[in-house]
């Protein structure tokens, strides 16, 4: 049995919910269907001045990760973090006009973009030979440092990974195409990071991330030593003992995120659920479910309340990826009052859901499935953020100026 | 100054002196309810080609008001009052949000100096919709010439009758 869907159209959307704003809106189309850039469009792509692709942990839906732009705002500062996506699958066409970056419908312009411009450190090498774009990636207003790409979930004891998940392949191809290294040195890091701050005003935060690591005595210690190592050596840069750094890891136990805590300038933590139903969660992501949990996973996220503060914890959700057929929701309305019931839980807790739009990218289990509705995820930002609303949550750490890639963070802006 | 100038001569000529030594200028937006919010915004320039103003303040009041300017395409007000009083409104509309890029680098450092190290949040850019000669004595003027009727007698009677 197939999933009810909306079947609204982009502009029966906008006029079915006046108060969701149109920006928004579009950049939730842009990343629900991908783009494909035109050759006008690619002209306009200057490698000197505008930042190319290939740096990030996650890959695209037509599985190209280079020779191409890595994003583009739109006139409101809003940032688009987007998939390149076949013709096939009916993207945006990303096209120029008159030396203007449009994305278009239909053959018709719709909004003017502008690409994400190049940072100072990305032609840099560190003294050890690495180039400094792929020790740490940035997005307009933020670094991303991972300083360990593979994750265990997907080796033989890992439990199957998540299905929506392409980090393993992705990184290979990395690898194979730029170089990428899976673990980084501790030297590169403070080159690199000294480099990027020479640029003024460039950054508000820094991200670190990475694979989950289930080594050690006890699972995920050997992920807490990385990233206690990593986050120090980020600290060295900085007179303050504590800086905007959000740590997205593996939902670590209570002891080992104080470990963290205590000794690191991190101050905010992000620990992925992926999705919010037990079942949905056992199906999409095995290997969480096998190592950590569902309930369990809900159990260290209000952990990490008390350990990082209130306004400092988040989890991740991958918005759609609980439509991925065979699922056990018969309809998008199903899954939203589930999906938001299990939201206002966690707020109630302290705990900020986000949701990112689900592609189902080229290298994942969930490769070529149909993501939701437009109206789904209009709902589900909305939803999100009158949950933080109600609670009192603030998401100033995972906003559209720190990420850029979550539309229910994006409607904070105005609140 | 009359309204019967050209727009565009108005125009031309509020613009001319938008960015004079001790001209105040104040802009004016709505808040989520409609409510009109006022703050002084010394940033406030025409480059030449745009006005345009930084934000100090991420979580401002006005920062906020004129997301929602730019995404419910709501009206924007600027009141600029020269040193000699010469008063001009224009109505505008938010266009651009600039938070990074060497645009923003260049406003960044500019207001660092200016404000001795502060940082902004970002630049806005506005499109003008139109301009109004508001200085009293000129709509003093203009009220006299063509509403007679708004008047108090007290103001046409004979002085020797006071």
């Amino acid at each position: 049995m197939s999933v009810q869907r909306s079947e609204l159209t982009f502009d029966e959307v906008a006029a079915k919910y006046p108060d969701f704003p149109r920006l928004p809106l579009l950049k939730i189309d842009i990343q629900r269907r991908g783009v494909l850039y035109s050759d006008a469009a690619l002209e306009l792509f200057d490698p000197a001045v505008h930042q190319g692709g290939g740096t990030h942990i996650f890959g695209n839906r037509d599985g190209k990760i280079t020779g191409r732009p890595e994003g583009m705002w739109l006139r409101d500062g809003t940032s688009l973090v987007v998939t390149t996506a076949p013709i096939e699958q009916n993207p945006y066409i990303i096209d120029a006009i008159d030396g203007k970056l449009y994305v278009a419908d239909q053959g018709k312009p719709i909004e003017e973009v502008f690409y994400w411009e190049k940072p100072d450190y990305y032609d840099k090498k560190t003294s050890g030979g690495i180039a400094m774009q792929n020790v740490i990636s940035a997005r307009p207003q933020r670094l991303s440092l991972s300083p360990y790409r593979y994750c265990w979930f997907w080796s033989d004891e890992g439990g199957g990974g998540c299905k929506f998940c392409d980090i393993v392949s992705n990184l290979k191809q990395a690898k194979n195409e730029v170089a990428m290294p899976t673990k980084l040195d501790l030297t590169d890091i403070r080159e690199t990071l000294n480099e990027a701050l020479k640029e003024r005003g460039r950054y508000t935060a820094i991200c670190v991330t990475g694979g989950s690591d289930i080594r050690g005595e006890t699972p995920f210690d050997s992920e807490a030593d990385y990233y206690i190592e990593a986050l120090r050596a980020v600290g060295e840069s900085f007179s303050a003992p504590k800086i905007p750094i959000q740590l997205i890891c593996t939902a670590m136990k209570k002891d080992q995120l104080q470990r963290i805590y205590d000794n690191t300038p991190v101050s905010s933590v992000t620990m992925d659920i992926e999705t919010l139903d037990e079942e949905q969660f056992n199906r999409v992501c095995p290997g969480k479910a096998k190592w950590i949990g569902y309930k369990e996973m809900k159990r260290r996220l209000f952990d990490a309340v008390e350990v990082f503060g209130e306004n400092r914890v988040n989890t991740g959700t991958v918005g759609g990826v609980e439509l991925a057929e065979p699922t056990r929701f018969r309809s998008e309305d199903e899954a939203l009052e589930r999906y938001l019931s299990e939201a206002d839980d966690l707020a109630a807790h302290g705990v900020s859901a986000i949701h990112c739009v689900w592609n189902p990218n080229q290298g994942s289990a969930f490769a070529g499935r149909r993501n939701g509705s437009l109206e789904y995820y209009v709902r589900l930002a909305q939803g999100l953020q009158e949950i933080r609303r109600r609670h009192n949550l603030l998401i100033d750490f995972d906003d559209y100026r720190r990420c850029g890639n979550h539309p229910d963070t994006d409607l904070a802006r105005v609140f | 100054m009359s309204r019967a100038k050209s727009n565009d001569a108005l125009l031309q000529e509020a613009l001319s002196r938008f960015n004079e030594e001790g001209a105040i200028k104040v802009l004016t937006t709505l808040d989520e309810n409609g409510a009109p919010h006022s703050v002084c915004k010394g940033s406030l320039r025409w480059s030449g080609e745009l006005i345009e103003s930084w934000e100090i303040l991420e979580s401002s009041e006005t920062n906020r008001n004129l997301t929602r300017a730019i995404w419910f395409d709501k009206p924007i007000a600027i009141l600029l009052i020269t040193p000699d009083k010469k008063t001009y409104q224009f109505s505008v509309k938010a266009s651009r949000n600039i938070v990074s890029g060497k645009e923003f680098t260049r406003a960044y450092e500019a207001a660092q100096e200016r404000y001795g190290g502060r940082a902004i949040a970002g630049v806005w850019r506005y499109e003008i919709v139109s301009v109004k000669d508001e200085t009293p004595s000129t709509r003093i003027a203009e009220e006299q010439a063509a509403r007679p009727y708004f008047v108090h007698l007290d103001q046409l009677a004979k002085k020797d009758n006071l």
